[in-house]
């Protein structure tokens, strides 16, 4: 439906690929005023289709790859899109978000957002050439990996004065083919690789999406963005985290820190620290391996590296990665990390998953559960089991079923490390007790930012007490809520390092930060009021150039108040939505490796005390008791139960 | 005319740019590159015009330019 808001192009299309229908879906502006775009505008489509019976290799799934207004604005790190889908890792609804070119594309191609239904009988390539979509036979793709399948695309977007037509892709691998329960979906090198959003899309045999298209991207008030972006890139360039950390040494610059503070989730997260980190450190990926520091199509901070495997310039490994293949399974072989990488994208399957899965096969093989050939810190075959899953052969066929349903099959549940079916990151969370609680309540299972990155405050960015569960819930709540709302709007959450004032950060031992990490354990009051009436918060903050950037794009008035508002409402309707499939507080877990077993044995406060965590949190969200969004709550949202 | 067009082209505040690549990805013909360099301890980023005899002087770059760190010249 038309708009009279800037940002968003003002149509929804919604195609059905078992009868080749295409039709505008309706997504009023009062919608967009309440849901925004990204994984809050998918929710929304969701929540007016799913009862909760339906299962996630079926016609009733939906797959729904949103934007946001801020796609595409020129407003910094904006060019993010989201696929939300019913995950059939952990069968609730997953939201996974991209930084490649395709949400960019897909807006100048004149669309908002995508809704595809149904399965096609044979595989299939979808070209969306300004708005207009075109269904191609991919019998030629079909077991092709990313970037052969991503190059084959360009050959057949070539225009007849031989350049390519330029365009944004999103393609599967032959792991999304096979349906492996954690499969990814690659745009350009940037991966959704999370919840299993290419096993979908796999099994509705869809190879690729093709968008193209010269439709502008309006912003409402573009004299005032500009001035308000340059002064956005400049503040960006200078923080300590944006402007420093992040382009120097890319998310890999954190393993050292993880090192010292014990978060370096080694050998299947027994234990926080690894003897050899510094040969998987970032400074030594940065001086030894990085070619060129690259960013995703709008960023300023370009945290990306581009390594060399095999004579070939690739994408190099994110932390996870790094962590989880490296510490994780107790390799110090740093090449073996950048080709496994190259490879996993390539096969299309996410990273953090495939590793975890790996750790706990290697774990269960040493405790004598499952005999598997596995074993820790013995890699030279792993290339190849890699190989195996993607294509379900072998011990990849079990493998591909992700750690959750391994450990319910040949035991080890406590070492099975997954929240909700969905592995965790790399953060060993019992020295970070927030992020604890975080995996365990995130909406799309154990993930760190989904779970509200409480760690930056936690060792990684401020170093409040890490194993202190006062004020963390009320944290982590507000940290959710405010990296919902910047995800919602297509943003980047790395643009959200820079709502935390530069001194802190670049002045670690300064007595003001001294005293802002001793003081904000107890200010879990003073954040809950925050929480429960942010729109007192109707200002705009120095540090948060969010707001205003929302307001020139897209003309809606959108105080942090009411961005916090608008957050709140997000994450309320995705846990509303995974209530119908089943979540309550039962769900909100974590292996007991993490809840009952201490990291340190001198300290023992160094587990993660999750059941008076959740409790607080509950409390704080206004849900019930059973963890679940009161009716009161919803309503006062504008969230419609079923 | 096409030796009018040629006279024009983009000259890139390299102080302001911040290596976004919105340029770059929306030159129709790509004679737009960005020059990313390894980190060393200042981000002077970083297009420049790589083909200067392809650019036709559209001015797409410029005006797509979020922050306006591209002017259009005659030469």
């Amino acid at each position: 439906m038309a708009t009279e808001y800037g940002g968003y192009m003002g149509k929804v299309l919604r195609i059905n690929l078992t009868t080749r229908e295409v039709d505008e879906y309706p997504f009023s502006d009062r919608e967009r005023e309440l849901f925004i775009g990204g994984k809050t505008m998918a929710a929304k489509i969701l929540s007016d289709h799913f009862k909760g019976t339906e299962q996630p290799f079926s016609d009733e799934n939906m797959m729904v790859i949103t934007t946001g207004p801020m796609t595409g604005s020129g407003a910094p790190s904006s060019s993010r899109f989201n696929i939300s889908t019913l995950s059939p890792l952990t069968g609730y609804v997953t939201s996974s978000n991209c930084g490649g070119n395709f949400g960019y594309y897909l807006k100048k191609a004149g669309l908002d957002a995508l809704i595809v239904q149904g399965h096609c009988e044979k595989p299939t390539w979808l070209e969306i050439n300004s708005g207009k979509v075109i269904f191609h036979e991919a019998d030629d793709f079909w077991g092709m990996k990313t970037g052969a399948t991503q190059e084959a695309l360009d050959e057949k977007m070539k225009l007849p004065n031989g350049r390519v037509r330029k365009n944004g892709k999103i393609c599967i691998g032959p792991a999304g083919e096979n349906q492996v329960l954690y499969a990814s979906v690659v745009s350009n090198e940037r991966v959704a690789g999370r919840g299993g959003v290419g096993a979908v899309m796999g099994w509705m045999r869809l190879k690729a999406i093709c968008a193209s298209g010269n439709k502008e991207i309006s912003v409402k008030e573009k004299e005032k963005m500009v001035a308000h972006t340059q002064k956005w890139f400049k503040y960006l360039r200078k923080h300590p985290l944006t402007g420093e950390q992040l382009p120097k040494l890319g998310t890999a610059g954190l393993v050292s820190s993880m090192q010292m503070k014990g978060l370096l989730s080694t050998k299947n997260y027994s234990e926080g620290h690894f003897d050899d980190f510094e040969l998987i450190s970032g400074e030594r990926l940065a001086e030894q391996y990085n070619i060129v520091n690259k960013g995703c199509l709008t960023c300023p901070i370009r945290c990306s590296r581009t390594v060399e495997v095999e004579g070939k310039a690739v994408k190099g490994p994110e932390l996870e990665t790094l962590v989880l293949l490296g510490s994780g399974i107790c390799n110090n072989n740093l090449e073996a990390v950048l080709r496994w990488n190259y490879e996993l994208d390539e096969l299309g399957m996410d990273t953090i998953s495939c590793a975890n899965t790996i750790s706990y096969a290697m774990e269960a093989n040493e405790k004598g559960l499952w005999d598997n050939g596995l074993h820790f810190s013995e890699i030279d075959d792993l290339s190849a089991v890699m190989e195996k899953i993607a294509h379900k052969e072998g011990i990849g066929a079990e493998l591909a079923l992700g750690s959750k349903r391994l450990s319910e099959k040949y035991g080890g549940t406590e070492f099975a490390i997954h929240a909700k079916g969905m592995e965790l990151a790399a953060y060993e969370p019992r020295k970070a007790v927030g992020l604890g609680l975080g995996y365990a309540v995130s909406n799309r299972g154990g993930c760190h930012l989904n779970g509200g990155y409480a760690v930056i405050l936690e060792g990684l960015g401020l170093s409040v007490n890490p194993t202190t569960y006062h004020g963390k819930a009320d944290m982590t709540m507000l940290m959710q809520n405010l990296m919902e709302m910047i995800s919602a709007s297509g943003q980047c959450l790395f643009t959200s390092y820079a709502f935390f004032p530069a001194p802190l950060m670049s002045h670690p031992n300064s007595w003001y930060t001294k005293l802002v990490n001793a003081v904000l354990p107890y200010c879990g009051g003073a954040v809950r009021i925050l929480n429960k009436f942010p729109e007192i918060a109707a200002i705009h903050l120095p540090v948060f150039h969010h707001t205003k950037g929302f307001e020139y794009v897209t003309g809606m008035k959108m105080p942090f108040g009411r961005y916090m508002r608008c957050g709140e409402r997000g994450y309320n309707l995705e846990r509303e939505l995974n209530r119908r499939f089943g979540v309550d507080a039962t769900k909100d877990a974590l292996p007991k490796r993490l809840t009952d077993v201490v990291q340190d044995p001198k300290d023992p406060n160094s587990k993660v005390p999750l059941e008076k965590l959740k409790q607080v949190y509950y409390h704080a969200r206004g849900w019930d008791d059973n963890g679940l969004p009161t009716k009161k709550l919803l309503q006062k949202l504008n969230i419609e139960a079923k | 005319m096409t030796e009018e067009k040629k006279k024009k082209y983009p000259v890139i505040d390299a102080k302001t740019c911040a290596g976004c690549s919105v340029c770059v990805e929306n030159c129709p013909i790509n004679c737009l590159a960005i020059e990313a360099p390894k980190y060393h301890g200042d981000i002077t980023t970083i297009v420049y015009l790589a083909n200067p005899e392809a650019c036709l002087g559209c001015g797409i770059c410029a005006k797509i330019c979020p922050i306006r760190a591209i002017t259009i010249v005659e030469a």
